[in-house]
């Protein structure tokens, strides 16, 4: 394992609950419990920006699924569980099949 | 008619069972990172990952390089492009295809604002069905798995079913 460094935190007693909670879960210490609960922390808030950046209009989906680590497919799936479309309307789509057809 | 396409519409056709059927209507090329983000999913199996790469495997689908490196840094730098959409627009803008092909919302956006029409999964699955390359049936059941995953607003979709069902 890679250096590990010490530092001492105070928590309230329900997060040391949670901590207690997934280390009886998962079979494992407590240190090894805070660091499952802050890798599935961290990778739920870096969604949660790319998601938000992409719903925003400020990025596009395959940048949204770079920044959250996840895959196009991956970032679609969460996009439509969150109801975020893409705007697509019906002239739009009128149009759409105008240029398909070629007339 | 050669269209360029992103990774979520290539994605979107894969699920709806229409890709194939397109590829044979229409001459289709990806930009060598959109195929990337394709076959990404193949580690997880996807269906889509898997058919995309036996098509361009059967060469009918194609990759395409994309020279002009100017315009992709602009699409990444000031539209936030990803690199696979910035490809899309970038290529389209070389002028050798005649369709974009997107259902990401920012590429679309920013397809308008180069006043390019971009067409979408819809739309595809509307003129294979008036070209007579769907059926009813196949056009209906490709909407409703769209309309399933919940990525277009759901009054496009009822508008396309009743536009096949009177069709």
């Amino acid at each position: 394992m890679a250096e590990t460094k010490f530092f001492g935190a105070r928590i309230d007693p329900k997060e040391f609950e949670i901590i207690e909670k997934v280390s009886k879960e998962k079979k494992v210490d407590r240190t090894s419990a805070i660091r499952i609960l802050i890798d599935r922390g961290w990778k739920g808030l870096q969604l949660e920006n790319a998601m938000e950046d992409y719903r925003d209009g400020k990025i596009s989906l395959d940048k949204a699924a770079r920044k959250a680590g996840l895959t196009v497919h991956e970032m679609m799936n969460e996009a439509a569980a969150r109801g975020i479309t893409t705007e697509e309307g019906i002239e739009d789509l009128r149009n759409g099949i105008k240029i398909l057809l070629g007339s | 008619m050669r269209i360029i396409a992103d990774a979520c519409s290539i994605i979107l056709l894969a699920k709806a069972s229409v890709l194939e059927a397109l590829l044979d209507w229409r001459d289709i090329s990806v930009p060598r990172e959109v195929y990337g983000e394709v076959i990404e999913g193949k580690e997880k199996k996807h269906y889509d990952a898997l058919l995309t790469e036996r098509l361009v495997k059967d060469k009918k689908m194609h990759i395409t390089d994309i020279k002009n490196k100017r315009s992709l840094k602009r699409f990444e730098e000031s539209y936030g492009l990803g690199k696979g959409e910035a490809e899309v627009l970038a290529g389209y803008l070389e002028g050798k295809f005649q369709g974009l092909l997107t259902d990401n919302k920012q590429g679309r956006k920013t397809a308008k604002i180069y006043n390019i029409h971009p067409l979408g999964s819809p739309d595809v699955i509307m003129g294979l069905f008036k070209a007579k390359r769907l059926n009813k049936e196949k056009a209906m059941n490709a909407l409703h798995t769209l309309r399933k995953y919940g990525w277009f607003e759901n009054s496009l979709i009822e508008y396309a079913l009743v536009e096949v069902n009177n069709g």
